[in-house]
C-alpha cells in the first residue's frame, strides 16, 4: 500500500523510526526524541502532519490526518494537523485530532474523533471513543465503558525512562530509518 | 459439536418441574433427584476479601461490616486502588519539595532532586489505575505508614445510638407486661404462679408488682423508673430518654453555586450510594472505600438437608470438598447435525451422549409417545410431559427393529491417552448399526428423527425420556453393621428437551464419513 | 460506648431489615445506624439490568426476578445465612396485596427465614426522631422520580440542542429517547429545584417561548447551561432553563389543582381540629427525591404562601410549619426505622412465624400485637 502513494518525511536526528510494515502517506515531519514502534501508519492525506518531540507512539497506531465526509477533494485546502511534545500512543489507538498538545495520553485502541481538540494532560482510556466536536478541557481522563470523565488535579506522570530504554535497544533489534529528508514519489496506476 | 458454548439448547427436567441445562443442576445422591438452583439452600462457607483472600471468622467479619481492613475501591470507578510510594524531602526553609513519583513496589532509591542533603522519607498514597483517581484528589496528604487509611464515622451514631437503647427499654417493658399478664391472667391466681423470674414461690407477687411498679403508671411517663429483675440494677429512665427531635422552622435557602455549574464536581448516584452514611455531592467527598468481602457458599438440599456441594474453605483453593454437580452422574446430550428443515417429513438428526461419571453407564432411550402409552412402571418415578412444550415429535430410528426402546452402553470417563482404540470394540459388537452411527470412549452418537408436528411451527422444540440406573448413598445405617454407608441404587428417569432453533435454520455441518451412515 | 452497641449487632442472630422501593433497595443488619448497601432494585437478565417492578402483571417472571434479587442481596450485599434468620421488611402502605403475598411465601418457604415481619414505612420513619407526639410525613414516592425524568425528556426535546458526530443539531431533530439511567444522571447532576419566586417569575412572564427569554435576559439571569456528554459520540447541551424547570412538575398544579404542596394542606384539613397544629409543628420529609438540591425550601414556601396567600387562606388556620431533620440521609430513613424495629425484642410479636405460615398461609394485614392466626 505504501508504495502506491507517495510520502515526504523529514526525520529530526535523535528520533527512531522503525521500518517494519511502516506506512506513510504524504507530507510528514517527526521531531527529535520519537519513538515510532513498527507497524505504524501516518496517512497525511489532507494535508501535512507536524509529530513534536519526546512522542511515544506504539505498534498499530494510526495517525491520520484525512478529508472529511463528503468533502470535495480536489478544492481543499490543505488543513495542518499538528501533535504536539510527549505524547504517548498506546498500541492500537487511532488518532484523527486536528490538534493535539503536549503529555496526552491515548491509551490502547482509543479512538479520537476529527472534531476533538485535545489540549494537555488528557488522558482517554483504553477503548474508549471520542467522536464529539469539543475542546477537551486539560487533565480531563475518560475511561470505562460509558466513557464517563473526570478532571484530574495534575497532569499524568511523564515517561522519559521508557523513552530512555527504547531509544537504546529499539536500534538493535529493528531496522530504522536514518534521519533527514526521504521522499519516494507516488508510482502511478493507470 | 457447534453446541459446545450454547448451553441453553438442551434442558434436562428438575425434580421440581423447572427445565434448566445439565450444567446448572446439581444431583442429591442422598435422595437420588435432580435438583436445581430453587432447590437448595445456600450457606456462607467462609467469608473473603476478594484481592487480598484475608479470610475471616463470621462473628469478626460481621463486626468489621465485611469490609476489608487494608484493600481500598476507587470512589470514582469501583477498581481496586494500589499503593504506591513516593519520596519527599523534608521541609526545608527555602527550597520547596520536589516529589519524583515511582512505580509501586519498585522502591529503588533514586535521589530526591531538591539540592538539599535531607533525609527522604517514604510516603504512601492510594491511587487507581483505571480512572487514574489517587487520594491527592481530595487532598489527602501522603500517609507515612500504609495502613492507615481510615473509614470515616457516621455523625449520626450518637444519635442512633441514644435512640436505640431508648427503645429497647420500652421494648422491655411491653416484653415483661404481656409476660406478666400471661401469668396472672390465668384463673386461680392461688397456684404458684409466678412473674417471670422474680419470684418462685409466689408469696412475694404483691411486694414484686410494686416494685416493678409497671400497672399502676401510664407506659409512656417519663419519670418511670425500671426495675425488671432484682438481679438487674434500677435504672433511671429520665436520663436516658433522648432529647427529642426539634422541628425547625426555617430552612437554608439554595446555595449560590447550583446556578452555574461545573459538572465534572458533581457526584454520580452511583458514586453517592458506594458510601452509604455520607453520599457526597461533590466529587471532593469522595473517600476510598473499604473493599467489600465476597462469599463462598455451600448447597443444600431442601429434602434431606445434606450438602449438595461443598467449597474447601480457603479462599484460595478453587476445588471442592462435596461435587455433587448433575454431570458427574447424568450423561450429558448434545446436537451434533441436523439438516435444513422440511416441515412434511422425518429430519434425520444426529444427538451426541457423553459420558462424565467414573462408572460405565446403561442407557434406555424411549419416545415421549412410549412414556405416555405404557404409563409408569414400579420403582420408577412418573415423569409428567407437558405437551405444549414441544413442537416436534423425536424417534429413534432403528430400521427395521421394531422394539422401540434402545439400550446403549457407555464407557467411563477416562483419560483418552490411556486407552486404545480396541477399548470400544466389545460395546460395538453389540451396538445397533442404524442407531449408533459412532462410538468412541465414552461418547456416542445417535441417529434420530425429527418431524415437526406442523406446518406453523417456528420454533423446533422435542423431547426424549431416558432412563440409567445410579448408585447413591444412603445415610441409614443399621446398627449391627459397622459403619459402612449402605449404598441404594434406583432406576431415574430424565426427561430432555432439545431446542434446535428457529425452522430456518441452515443445516449444521458434519463429517462425510458420518453422513453415509445417515 | 460504640464498641459495645457494635458488637450488640455483630451475633449470629440479628435481624436482617431490608427495604425493597421501587427504584433503590436499602439492606443491612438491624441495630446499624446505616444500611450496609443500597442497591438498584434490578437484576441481570441476559446481561441487561431490568427492573424489577416495570412489568407487575406477570407474576411468575416477577416472582423468578424477585427471588434472584433476594438471593443477591443475601449472598453478595449481606452476607448472611438466610435459614433461622429473622427478616423485617420495610413497605410502604400502599403495596398491592399480591406482591406481599409474594414476598411471604419467597421468604418463608423458599429461603427459609425463621419470620417476616413488615413494617409500614411511615411509621418506621417516625420511630427515627425518638418520642414526638404526631407527624405528618410526605414520602416521595417513585412516581416522582419518574415525573421528572418524563419531565426533563419533554424539556431537552423542547430546549436543548445536541452536537452529534460534529453536527449540531436540535434535539427534537434527533428523535432520541434517552434511557431512564441517563434521565436520572441529568436530574442529580445537573438540575435543581428553584425557590419558589423564581418559579413565580417564570410562570408568570412565560419565559419558556423563546422570545420573551430574550427580552427579559439582562433582568433575570437564567442558570448556566451544561454540556452533558453522552457516550462517545454525543453531547447535548442542556440550557439552564431545562436545570431549573425539570422539577416544576411536583410543584405545579394540574387540573384538579393538586400538587405537592396541596397534598400536605389537604390532608391537614382534613385531620380533626385539635390536632392539627401539632401536626403541622411536626413535618417529616424522607425520600431520595426529597434530596435534591432546594426541594425543602421550596416546599415550604409553597407551604407558606398557599396557606397565607391563595386557596388555604380561608380554610386553614395555621400560618407555620416546622420540619424535622432525621438522624440519617433522607433516603433511607425509612430503612432507619425497620433497623429500630428489628433489634427489639418485641419483634417476634409483630411478626408471620414460619411455622405458622406453613400451616395456614395467611398474610395478616395488620398486626395486633397477638400471634398471626
Amino acid at each position: 500500500m505504501s508504495s502506491n502513494l507517495g510520502y515526504n518525511v523529514t526525520i529530526a536526528p535523535g528520533t527512531f523510526v522503525c521500518e517494519e510494515r511502516l506506512q506513510l502517506v504524504g507530507e510528514i515531519s517527526i521531531g527529535t526524541k520519537t519513538v515510532l514502534h513498527p507497524s505504524v501508519s501516518i496517512i497525511a492525506e489532507a494535508g501535512p502532519i507536524y509529530i513534536g518531540e519526546g512522542n511515544l507512539i506504539e505498534e498499530q497506531c494510526v495517525i491520520a490526518n484525512r478529508f472529511p465526509p463528503n468533502a470535495d477533494k480536489d478544492q481543499m485546502n490543505q488543513i495542518v494537523m499538528i501533535i504536539g511534545n510527549n505524547n504517548v500512543f498506546e498500541v492500537g489507538s487511532h488518532c484523527e485530532a486536528l490538534k493535539v498538545g503536549d503529555n496526552n495520553i491515548l491509551e490502547c485502541k482509543a479512538r479520537v474523533g476529527r472534531n476533538i481538540t485535545l489540549t494537555n494532560g488528557c488522558v482517554i482510556g483504553a477503548k474508549c471513543s471520542l467522536m464529539t466536536n469539543e475542546i477537551l478541557p486539560e487533565n480531563t481522563v475518560i475511561y470505562g465503558s460509558e466513557h464517563e470523565r473526570r478532571i484530574m488535579p495534575d497532569r499524568p506522570a511523564f515517561q522519559t525512562h521508557q523513552l530512555d530504554f527504547l531509544a537504546r535497544i529499539l536500534p538493535t533489534s529493528h531496522y530504522v530509518l536514518k534521519h533527514g529528508t526521504k521522499t519516494h514519489a507516488p508510482t502511478s496506476h493507470s | 459439536m457447534t453446541s459446545l458454548l450454547k448451553v441453553d439448547k438442551v434442558k434436562y427436567q428438575c425434580s421440581c418441574g423447572t427445565f434448566k441445562p445439565l450444567c446448572y443442576l446439581y444431583f442429591c445422591r442422598h435422595c437420588l433427584k435432580v435438583k436445581c438452583k430453587e432447590c437448595v439452600i445456600l450457606e456462607v462457607d467462609c467469608r473473603f476479601c476478594p484481592s487480598c483472600y484475608e479470610n475471616l471468622q463470621p462473628h469478626e467479619a460481621i463486626n468489621r461490616k465485611n469490609r476489608c481492613q487494608q484493600c481500598f475501591n476507587c470512589p470514582c470507578c469501583g477498581h481496586t486502588l494500589v499503593t504506591r510510594a513516593t519520596n519527599t524531602a523534608s521541609l526545608s526553609a527555602n527550597t520547596s519539595a520536589t516529589v519524583t513519583d515511582l512505580d509501586e513496589s519498585s522502591l529503588s532509591s533514586t535521589s530526591v532532586m531538591s539540592g538539599q542533603a535531607t533525609p527522604s522519607k517514604k510516603v504512601y498514597y492510594l491511587a487507581c489505575g483505571f480512572c487514574r483517581w489517587s487520594t491527592r484528589d481530595i487532598n489527602l496528604n501522603d500517609q507515612l505508614t500504609i495502613n492507615s487509611w481510615k473509614q470515616q464515622d457516621n455523625i449520626h451514631e450518637q444519635r442512633f445510638q441514644e435512640l436505640l437503647l431508648y427503645y429497647k427499654q420500652i421494648a422491655n417493658k411491653e416484653k415483661l407486661e404481656k409476660d406478666r399478664k400471661k401469668y396472672t391472667t390465668s384463673k386461680g391466681g392461688l397456684l404458684l404462679r409466678t412473674s417471670s423470674k422474680t419470684d418462685k414461690y409466689g408469696l412475694l407477687t404483691p411486694l414484686t408488682r410494686r416494685s416493678i411498679g409497671l400497672r399502676t403508671t401510664t407506659p409512656t411517663s417519663s419519670t418511670t423508673s425500671l426495675r425488671a429483675t432484682n438481679t438487674a440494677k434500677p435504672v433511671d429512665s429520665s436520663t436516658i430518654q433522648p432529647k427529642q427531635s426539634t422541628a425547625l422552622e426555617t430552612i437554608t435557602p439554595l446555595e449560590d453555586t447550583f446556578f452555574n455549574l461545573d459538572l465534572s464536581k458533581m457526584t454520580t448516584m452511583k458514586q453517592r450510594l458506594s458510601s452509604v452514611e455520607i453520599q457526597p455531592v461533590y466529587t471532593d467527598g469522595l473517600y476510598p472505600i473499604s473493599k467489600h468481602f465476597t462469599s463462598k457458599q455451600s448447597k443444600r438440599c431442601k429434602e434431606c438437608d445434606h450438602n449438595v456441594l461443598k467449597p474447601e474453605p480457603s479462599p484460595k483453593v478453587i476445588k471442592f470438598k462435596l461435587h455433587q454437580m448433575a454431570m458427574f452422574f447424568i450423561p450429558d446430550i448434545r446436537i451434533w447435525y441436523h439438516p435444513t428443515w422440511d416441515s412434511n417429513r422425518e429430519n434425520v438428526c444426529v444427538l451426541s451422549i457423553v459420558n462424565q461419571s467414573d462408572e460405565q453407564i446403561t442407557l434406555k432411550l424411549m419416545t415421549i409417545d412410549d412414556i405416555l402409552k405404557n404409563g409408569s412402571s414400579t420403582g420408577i418415578d412418573e415423569i409428567k410431559v407437558d405437551e405444549k412444550l414441544l413442537t416436534a415429535k423425536l424417534d429413534f430410528s432403528g430400521g427395521n427393529d421394531t422394539n422401540k426402546e434402545k439400550i446403549v452402553q457407555l464407557h467411563a470417563h477416562i483419560d483418552m491417552n490411556e486407552t486404545d482404540s480396541k477399548y470400544d470394540n466389545e460395546f460395538r459388537e453389540n451396538d445397533d448399526k442404524q442407531f449408533v452411527i459412532w462410538r468412541k470412549f465414552a461418547k456416542i452418537a445417535i441417529k434420530c428423527t425429527v418431524k415437526p408436528h406442523n406446518e406453523n411451527v417456528k420454533n423446533i422444540i422435542a423431547g426424549f425420556v431416558m432412563e440409567h440406573r445410579v448408585v447413591g448413598i444412603s445415610s441409614v445405617q443399621t446398627s449391627i453393621q459397622p459403619a459402612q454407608p449402605e449404598q441404594n441404587s434406583k432406576i431415574i428417569r430424565h426427561l430432555v428437551t432439545i431446542d434446535f432453533g428457529s425452522i430456518d435454520e441452515p443445516a449444521l455441518t458434519l463429517h462425510s464419513s458420518l453422513k453415509e451412515g445417515l | 460506648m460504640s464498641s459495645l452497641f457494635d458488637s450488640l449487632s455483630a451475633s449470629e442472630k440479628t435481624s436482617i431489615v431490608i427495604d425493597i422501593g421501587h427504584a433503590y433497595t436499602k439492606c443491612g443488619f438491624a441495630g446499624s445506624s446505616s444500611p450496609r448497601h443500597i442497591i438498584p432494585t434490578s437484576v441481570l437478565v441476559n446481561e441487561k439490568e431490568q427492573h424489577i417492578f416495570d412489568n407487575q402483571s406477570d407474576l411468575g417472571l416477577l416472582r423468578e426476578q424477585l427471588t434472584e434479587f433476594i438471593r443477591l442481596i443475601y449472598y453478595k450485599y449481606i452476607i448472611a445465612n438466610c435459614r433461622d434468620r429473622r427478616v423485617v421488611l420495610v413497605e410502604s402502605v400502599i403495596t398491592p396485596t399480591k406482591i406481599r403475598h409474594l414476598l411471604t411465601d419467597i421468604f418463608l418457604k423458599q429461603f427459609e427465614a425463621s419470620s417476616l415481619a413488615f413494617v409500614p414505612s411511615h411509621l418506621a420513619a417516625t420511630f427515627t426522631l425518638g418520642r414526638v407526639p404526631l407527624a405528618v410525613q410526605f414520602d416521595s414516592l417513585p412516581y416522582a422520580g419518574k415525573a421528572i425524568h418524563g419531565r426533563i425528556q419533554q424539556l431537552l426535546e423542547q430546549h436543548a440542542s445536541v452536537t452529534k458526530n460534529g453536527k449540531k443539531q436540535l434535539f427534537k431533530d434527533i428523535n432520541l429517547k434517552l434511557d431512564q439511567e441517563i434521565l436520572e444522571d441529568i436530574k442529580v447532576r445537573c438540575c435543581f429545584v428553584s425557590p419558589f419566586e423564581r418559579a413565580q417569575i417564570y410562570a408568570e412572564n412565560d419565559l419558556l417561548s423563546p422570545e420573551k427569554q430574550r427580552k427579559n435576559d439582562d433582568v433575570f439571569k437564567s442558570a448556566g447551561n451544561v454540556d452533558y456528554p453522552v457516550v462517545s459520540d454525543m453531547i447535548i447541551h442542556i440550557p439552564g432553563i431545562v436545570r431549573e424547570l425539570a422539577c416544576e412538575v411536583l410543584f405545579e398544579q394540574d387540573i384538579d389543582g393538586k400538587s405537592i404542596a396541596t397534598l400536605l394542606l389537604d390532608s391537614l384539613v382534613q385531620s380533626a381540629l385539635d390536632i392539627r397544629r401539632q401536626l403541622a409543628d411536626n413535618i417529616l420529609i424522607i425520600g431520595g427525591t426529597a434530596m435534591m438540591p432546594g426541594f425543602l425550601h421550596r416546599l415550604n414556601s409553597e407551604l407558606i404562601h398557599l396557606a397565607n396567600v391563595s386557596t388555604y387562606n380561608k380554610k386553614l388556620a395555621i400560618k407555620t410549619f416546622h420540619y424535622h431533620s432525621p438522624p440519617g440521609q433522607l433516603n433511607y430513613v425509612t430503612w432507619l426505622g425497620g433497623s429500630f424495629f428489628g433489634a427489639l425484642d418485641t419483634l417476634e410479636s409483630q411478626s408471620i412465624i414460619r411455622e405458622k405460615y406453613l400451616e395456614n398461609g395467611i398474610v395478616p394485614d395488620w398486626f395486633t400485637g397477638e400471634r398471626a392466626g
